[in-house]
């Protein structure tokens, strides 16, 4: 069973998240927005990450920066969702595995998640 | 935006003409100067006489612009009577010279006092006209930049109110496929259509939250560009994969070219554009649900089309499709919900890719659109 982290301040969001990933068989662990995410990764070890783009007080785009220029987390996929479908692309990609805009469907959200982990290769180093 | 170069000219003027130093000029000074200036003339025409055929009245009209651009026209006002007396003073004073060194006669004299006092009052009312139009730029220039703090908080305002109602939207929508699941496993058959009109209403709402945010986009000004090489069919294959998941019921043929065709530019701005006339295409489609997305090579360029069997667009309107906030008054038009900025910001990303855009429609039949991206 893969086991995948979501990070969000929007904790309705987190709850749905958990509910509809959970029917799919995952394992889900939720957290609000956490300024060490090594330790997150570390504690958790999820075989993908899902951040929110615009949190507070830590930008989701820094953390996915945070976790891609590590060597032992690089490989590790992330999906970042935000409302902006555009603005952080521009200013650079932040190394993310996939882009997601809101509004989300949970239909192509188990897509995407399905196909990046057949992708996948080692996450820990 | 200021520019901080200076014409050479107008760098000479700015120090002829000191609008900050003449406005310190004081009374007294203002006063003195052309009162030295007239009496030094005085002294050396009558002392020295120098062999010069210039006539001493135009030198009195000298001193007063010299006046002028130490203090302004109150200082040339000051000169000009200065000078007048100092001339009339000349026809009563008994000395004796061998020529007339200013005027001959009284009304010579007062001739030259109003041409003076004209002079004095042209210079007054360049003075004046000048402190208006600082006045003018500078109120200007205040409520430019009030505007623009506006407009940038106006912005930020539309960004989070779209965030802000994106997220419960998100959230509706995976509680409605939660639900939705659930009944399906049920089999209650009456209770999933009623989530799916509850499903309509909330594709409706993300979308006018999208239609908001493009707006912004819009009005924000150029948009940024990522650039960079990528095949024009991956990128065709992707949003049709994209739009099949959504649209289950659509049948979408695509006839590519084999061979890559390589473009330069923004990957997810090009899939913008092909989401958006995909969109429409399903949109303003009718109960075929049929479209087909192609993509040839013509003159170095790979020019790709999206067409449908749907409602088509009148020959008189076909030019303005891509205007901003445009749509076509038809009924079957202003059903379909949208503000009319789709085509128009997709038309801006071509230009920008130094592509072209375009259609071929007939109303009632379908419609197809094209552009076309010079390959590399």
């Amino acid at each position: 069973m893969h086991k995948l982290l979501i990070i969000d301040d929007d904790k309705e969001l987190l709850s749905v998240l958990d509910i509809v990933l959970t029917s799919q068989d995952f394992q889900v662990v939720t957290s609000g927005p956490f300024c060490n995410i090594f330790e997150l990764v570390y504690q958790h070890t999820p075989d993908l990450v899902i951040i929110d783009y615009l949190m507070s007080p830590v930008n989701g785009g820094e953390l996915c920066r945070l976790l891609k220029e590590n060597s032992a987390t690089k490989e590790l996929p992330i999906i970042i969702i935000s409302a902006y479908d555009r603005v952080f692309k521009s200013i650079g990609d932040y190394g993310c595995n996939l882009f997601l805009p809101k509004v989300i469907d949970s239909s192509i959200l188990i897509k995407h998640i399905t196909g990046l982990l057949e992708k996948r290769g080692g996450v820990y180093a | 935006m200021h520019s901080s170069y200076t014409p050479k000219n107008n760098l000479l003027f700015r120090k002829i003409w000191n609008e900050k130093s003449i406005a310190g000029r004081s009374m007294f000074t203002s006063f003195l100067v052309p009162l030295l200036l007239v009496m030094a003339l005085m002294v050396i025409k009558i002392k020295f006489n120098p062999l010069t055929v210039t006539p001493p009245y135009v030198i009195f009209f000298a001193i007063i612009l010299v006046s002028a651009c130490y203090g302004g026209a109150r200082a040339a006002l000051y000169a000009s009577i200065i000078s007048f007396i100092g001339a009339i003073s000349l026809l009563f004073i008994p000395i004796k010279l061998s020529y007339p060194i200013v005027f001959t006669h009284l009304l010579e004299a007062i001739a030259f006092c109003f041409e003076a006092l004209f002079l004095s009052y042209l210079i007054f009312c360049f003075q004046t006209q000048r402190k208006r139009n600082k006045e003018t730029t500078s109120s200007m220039k205040a409520v430019n930049n009030l505007l623009h703090i506006r407009e940038k908080d106006h912005e930020n305002f539309v960004h989070m109110a779209a965030h802000e109602l994106k997220s419960p939207v998100t959230v509706l929508k995976g509680y409605k496929q939660v639900i939705e699941a659930r009944l399906i496993a049920n089999q209650q058959k009456e209770e999933i259509q009623l989530l799916a009109k509850m499903d309509t209403q909330l594709e409706k709402l993300g979308m006018r939250i999208n239609d908001l945010l493009d707006l912004a986009k819009v009005n924000a000004g150029p948009m940024l560009y990522n650039m960079s090489n990528f095949n024009i069919n991956d990128c065709l294959l992707s949003c049709v994969e994209e739009t099949k998941v959504s649209n289950p019921n659509f049948e979408i043929a695509f006839d590519l070219i084999s061979e890559a065709a390589m473009v330069n530019g923004d990957v997810e701005r090009i899939q913008q554009v092909i989401t958006n006339l995909i969109n429409n295409a399903i949109k303003y489609s009718k109960k075929d649900r049929y479209i087909k997305l192609t993509s040839e090579m013509i003159d170095q360029k790979v020019v790709v089309k999206v067409l449908d069997h749907g409602i088509g667009i009148p020959d008189d309107k076909k030019q303005f499709v891509f205007e901003k906030f445009y749509r076509v008054n038809k009924p079957a038009v202003i059903e379909k919900s949208g503000l009319g900025l789709g085509l128009f910001i997709c038309n801006e990303i071509i230009k920008h890719h130094k592509g072209e855009m375009g259609l071929f429609s007939k109303e009632g039949s379908g419609s197809t659109f094209w552009f076309s991206l010079p390959v590399v």
